[in-house]
C-alpha cells in the first residue's frame, strides 16, 4: 500500500515514543487495541497542576497509520489542556494525514487512546485526592 | 439441508451442489448457500478432524481439476474453476484455527465482522499483549543470542496460542453441543485474543527471517 507522505514522515520518524511511569499521579496511561488487525497502541500524558498536559508519550505496535496517528496526537496534545485534547475527533486525524477509508479506524484508535488516557488521570486524581483526605 | 435442482446439461434432478449429474455425469457449479462444513460435507463445530479436512480436500481437487475439463465446454471449465476456488477458499477457512473461529462466529450469525475498534474492556490483556510486543522489541538483534530468543519467546508464544484455541474451542462446544449461546460471546473474546498473539507471531517471524 502507498502512503501519504505525512504518514511516511511520522512513521519513519515517531515524536515522543517512549514511556512514562504509569504509577505517577500526573501520568494518565491510555491503552487500546483493535481487535480486527492486531494492532495495540499505548498513549500516556502527563498533566500539570494547571490541567495543561505538558507531555505526551505513545507506543504503537501496528501498522504505519496506527503509528503515525499517535505520533501525531503526541504533538497536537502538548500543551493542551484537557478539554482541548479531549475535542480532537478521529476525523481531524484522519484528514491531516489523508488516511483512505482502509485506515480511518486506525485515526479511531488513537482518539479512544486520548479518552482513555484521560480516563485514567481523572480516575487517579479522584483515587488520590480521597486517598489524601483520608 | 439439500435442495433438489435441475441439472444444467441434461434437465435431470440432481441434488444442488453435489458435485456431478447422477444421470449425465456432468459437472454440476456449487451451490453458494452451502457453508464450507457442508462443502466438505463435516459437521459445522470448532473441533474438526484435520485428517479429514485434508482427504477429502484432495480427493476433490482431483475430481474438479481444471485439466480434466480443457477439452470439455465454456459452461464445465468455468464450474470446475468454480469447484476449485470454493475448495481453496474452504479448506484455507477451515484449516486455520483462527479463521475457523471467525467463520464460525459468522455462519452462527454472533457476528458479521470482526469489531474494528475495541471497546477498552479489557486493559489487563491490552497490557499482557504490549508486554509482549515490548518484549520482542527488546530482543537485540544483532545480539548473538538473538536467534535462541527469539526462538523461545516463539515458543511461549505458541504455548499461549494452544491455550487460547482450547479455550475458543470449548466455547463453540458450549454452543453447538451444550446449546448454550453465551458460549460464542466466550469463543468470540479468544478468538479476538488469538488475533492479537497471530500478528504478535507475524512480527516476530519476520525478525526471525534476518536469521535464515
Amino acid at each position: 500500500m502507498a502512503y501519504n507522505d505525512k504518514v511516511l514522515e511520522h512513521y519513519e520518524k515517531p515524536r515522543n515514543v517512549g514511556s512514562m511511569d504509569k504509577n505517577d499521579l500526573h501520568v494518565g496511561t491510555g491503552m487500546v487495541g483493535a481487535p480486527a488487525c492486531g494492532d495495540v497502541m499505548k498513549l500516556q500524558i502527563r498533566v500539570n497542576d494547571a490541567g495543561v498536559i505538558d507531555d505526551a508519550k505513545f507506543k504503537t505496535f501496528g501498522c504505519g497509520s496506527a503509528i503515525a496517528s499517535s505520533s501525531l496526537v503526541t504533538e497536537w496534545i502538548k500543551g493542551k489542556t484537557i478539554d482541548q485534547a479531549l475535542s480532537i475527533k478521529n476525523k481531524d486525524i484522519a484528514e491531516e494525514l489523508a488516511l483512505p477509508p482502509v485506515k480511518i479506524h486506525c485515526s479511531v484508535l488513537a482518539e479512544d487512546a486520548i479518552r482513555s488516557a484521560v480516563d485514567d488521570y481523572r480516575k487517579k486524581q479522584k483515587g488520590g485526592a480521597n486517598a489524601s483526605g483520608a | 439441508m439439500n435442495r433438489v435442482d435441475v441439472c444444467w446439461s441434461c434437465r435431470g434432478g440432481v441434488v444442488a451442489g453435489e458435485g456431478f449429474c447422477p444421470t449425465c455425469r456432468v459437472i454440476q457449479p456449487p451451490d453458494p448457500r452451502r457453508d464450507h462444513f457442508h462443502y466438505f460435507g463435516l459437521n459445522p463445530g470448532f473441533d474438526l478432524d484435520l485428517g479429514v479436512l485434508d482427504t477429502v480436500y484432495r480427493q476433490r481437487q482431483q475430481q474438479f481439476h481444471p485439466d480434466l475439463f480443457v477439452s470439455r465446454g465454456a459452461t464445465e471449465r468455468r464450474y470446475s474453476m468454480e469447484h476449485v476456488t470454493r475448495l481453496n477458499e474452504g479448506y484455507r477457512t477451515l484449516k486455520d484455527p483462527l479463521t475457523r473461529g471467525e467463520y464460525l462466529l459468522k455462519v452462527t450469525g454472533f457476528r458479521e465482522q470482526t469489531p474494528e475498534n475495541a471497546t477498552p474492556s479489557d486493559p489487563a490483556f491490552l497490557l499482557e499483549i504490549m508486554e509482549w510486543r515490548e518484549t520482542l522489541e527488546e530482543v537485540d538483534l544483532k545480539g548473538k543470542n538473538a536467534a535462541v530468543q527469539l526462538q523461545q519467546l516463539r515458543d511461549r508464544m505458541m504455548e499461549t496460542c494452544d491455550a487460547e484455541v482450547v479455550a475458543l474451542g470449548k466455547g463453540f462446544h458450549d454452543w453447538f453441543v451444550g446449546g448454550k449461546r453465551e458460549g460464542l460471546a466466550v469463543a468470540a473474546q479468544h478468538t479476538d485474543r488469538l488475533r492479537y498473539f497471530t500478528r504478535f507471531l507475524d512480527e516476530l517471524d519476520r525478525k526471525s527471517e534476518l536469521f535464515f
